[in-house]
């Protein structure tokens, strides 16, 4: 009952209701920049509410996330340069429907979807996360590795007329990619002597010069043409098209929420899968896929925004990122003094709810027994998946000098994880009884993980943030508030 | 609706590849042995790299370059045969339809921005494009190119660089110092 009175109190402040809608409309419009990534606006303005409480805070980081994660799709729509990298799905159908002059439904259609993935996300978010979770732990090496080869796969459906034009420029992003020192050898890679290159190529620039700069030049055809009105008449979608759409919305929503889920996935993924999703389930779409299919808006919208709600999934059960913008969040919390992983929902209950509360809509009496049953059993047993399989998270979320970090907190925190591990325990009592002192050693070796994830979190979010000068400042208030019972780092 | 129609050779040509797919363009079978020239020296590049682990190493930093620019060049090779096999489309030319002087001129700024964004720094470089580009396309007085211009490029400047603190080159202009004096004339902005 506690519980359910925390959520609703939290539901219930006007200042924080309005610290989200202030941040979504912030991150729609740095969405819709080519250039400003989310996780560069999220990461600049955690620096802005250091001094805040811990819940506005989280409350303008998340409605940034979600606005950011929906505004990528304005200028995919209106200009065919998608603002994120989430949105590069949408640009293939929205900027034809635009070109016809229906800019207008494109974007209300876009919105609408976008408000039922999201809402959907955070509501597995609620009700299943930790089953959700343990799914994603299962994924071996070989399942990215699999998953990896299915997106390159998605080639063959996203090349529009020539799957050979389509395979050629699939090959040509992986070069692409390999340009730089070879993260494990450091073996220079497609660099010719250019000292610029041995950094390799950054996704945005590759992005906008795909696509903002192609488009660009292909416009300088039609300067001496007239401008095409758009029809912006009616921008709301009927109650008839959202009906029609919502199977496919819920499938691909699933899709989305599973993608986010998995550690180093993120929306763009979720994105292009739930779009060849549709171009399979689609028997007889009004418009062909690529020429302005409204199903072609649908699924990557839905995805996109439900793959948010998976992202905090593995951040809020088990401490682990599911993307580099929860990642920053996990920094952020821990600066806010809280531990992310399994522990945070059974000490600040109040906290994961707001999260949940963030989108309309939550589920609370649900959430209330939920949590109830989650301090009871899974918090041990979600240690235990954690110390099980971290070490391959750390090493896929962060890389190299994520795998040296591991190891040198690994050392640290064990001399600070004993009073950690027995807060972990406390709330477990029937677990504790029925499994005895063996799983009470490995909970403490999960705890332990988990404050190794921490770090990793740590690392991967000031890698992320490096460009924008601000991670020196943020460590340096992590390693200032790096307590008795937190890593130093 | 914004249809082009293929038989209106007026230069409005949206230039799409495969516009008209049962024709080769103009220029399309020389883009396709560059890609082809192109891809065969990223081989090349590939078979250069270090590899660490001895010349049977299944795992090894070049395996994933070998392969994809192997792929490339396949593609592109079997995307040179394709396209030659097409008969010609002569209804289109290159300098008309596929390549306009405005796009080789634009093309050519880009690359000058590029070349000079360093040494000259962000608002010089932006600022000379941006002139370039309005006066050429917009064709209108010097007060409204300037205006439009410098007033896109303070706005562009002020969301990246203030409000988000994305660091461009500097190059001449003395951007902390500005930014710096700025601060000195607020209350408390000196510390």
């Amino acid at each position: 009952m506690s519980i359910a009175m925390d959520f609703l109190t939290v539901f219930l402040q006007p200042q924080l209701l309005l610290l989200v809608g202030l941040g979504t409309f912030s991150g729609v419009y740095v969405g819709a920049i080519p250039g400003l990534s989310v996780t560069m606006a999220v990461s600049i303005l955690i620096s802005f509410t250091f001094s805040w409480e811990v819940q506005p805070a989280i409350a303008l980081m998340i409605g940034i996330y979600m606005g950011g994660v929906y505004g990528g799709s304005r200028t995919a729509i209106l200009l065919n340069i998608p603002g994120a990298p989430s949105a590069i799905a949408t640009a293939l159908d929205g900027y034809p429907l635009a070109k016809r002059g229906e800019a207008g439904t494109a974007i209300g259609v876009t919105t609408v979807m976008s408000f039922i993935g999201g809402f959907i996300g955070i509501g597995v978010l609620a009700l299943a996360a930790p089953l959700v979770s343990e799914f994603a732990l299962r994924f071996q090496p070989r399942d990215y590795m699999l998953l990896a080869i299915l997106g390159i796969l998605l080639v063959g459906s996203l090349s529009q007329g020539s799957l050979l034009k389509g395979i050629f420029t699939g090959a040509l992003g992986l070069a692409i990619g390999a340009v730089g020192r070879d993260p494990l050898t450091f073996a220079e890679r497609f660099t010719f002597d250019v000292q610029l290159l041995e950094g390799g190529i950054s996704f945005i620039a590759v992005m906008i010069g795909m696509f903002g700069v192609s488009e660009a030049l292909l416009q300088l055809h039609h300067v001496n043409k007239d401008a095409i009105r758009q029809k912006i008449s009616r921008v709301v979608p009927s109650l008839a098209t959202v009906r029609k759409h919502l199977p496919l919305s819920l499938q691909t929503s699933s899709i989305g929420v599973v993608i986010g889920a998995l550690p180093g996935t993120g929306s763009d993924i979720a994105a292009l899968m739930a779009y060849d999703h549709a171009k399979r389930v689609t028997k007889n779409p009004e418009r062909p896929f690529g020429d302005g299919a409204i199903e072609g808006l649908v699924a990557p919208e839905t995805a996109n925004n439900a793959a948010v709600g998976g992202a905090f999934i593995p951040m809020m059960t088990l401490g682990i990122p599911g993307d580099a913008v929860t990642a920053i969040m996990i920094g952020a919390l821990f600066i806010h003094g809280l531990n992310p992983g399994p522990m945070l929902m059974v000490d600040q209950p109040d906290m994961f709810w707001s999260r949940c509360r963030s989108r309309p809509g939550g589920q609370r009496h649900r959430a209330a027994v939920h949590t109830k049953q989650l301090r009871r059993q899974d918090t041990a047993r979600t240690a235990v998946a954690i110390h099980d399989r971290i070490p391959r998270h750390q090493g896929r979320a962060s890389g190299v000098q994520c795998r040296s970090e591991h190891d040198l907190s690994r050392r640290r925190y064990r001399s600070a994880g004993s009073p950690c591990a027995t807060r972990a325990f406390v709330g477990t009592e029937d677990f504790q009884h029925s499994m005895g002192g063996l799983w009470f050693k490995r909970v403490c070796r999960g705890v332990r993980a988990a404050g190794n994830t921490r770090s990793a979190a740590i690392t991967s979010f000031d890698q992320s943030s490096r460009e924008t000068g601000c991670s020196s400042r943020l460590l340096g208030l992590v390693h200032a508030r790096s307590g008795p019972d937190r890593p130093a780092l | 609706m914004d249809y082009i129609d293929p038989e209106h050779h007026d230069g409005t040509s949206d230039a799409t590849p495969g516009g008209e797919p049962d024709k080769r363009r103009p220029g399309e079978a020389a883009f396709a042995a560059a890609l082809a020239c192109a891809s065969a020296v990223l081989v090349w590049s590939a078979l250069g790299i270090e590899n660490p682990f001895g010349p049977n190493g299944l795992s090894s930093p070049r395996s994933i370059p070998l392969a994809t620019t192997g792929v490339m060049l396949v593609s592109a090779a079997l995307i040179l045969v394709k396209t030659l096999r097409l008969p010609l489309d002569r209804a289109e030319t290159l300098v008309r339809d596929i390549l306009p002087p405005v796009v080789l001129v634009f093309a050519l700024l880009l690359v000058g921005y590029g070349i000079v964004l360093r040494p000259l720094g962000f608002l010089p470089t932006s600022a000379l494009f941006l002139i370039a580009a309005l006066k050429i396309l917009a064709r209108r007085n010097w007060g409204w190119t300037l205006a439009i211009s410098l007033g896109s490029l303070v706005a562009i400047w002020l969301i990246f660089r203030i409000v988000f603190s994305v660091l461009m080159p500097t190059g001449l202009v003395p951007e902390a110092e500005l930014i710096q004096f700025f601060r000195n004339l607020t209350p408390g902005g000196a510390s």
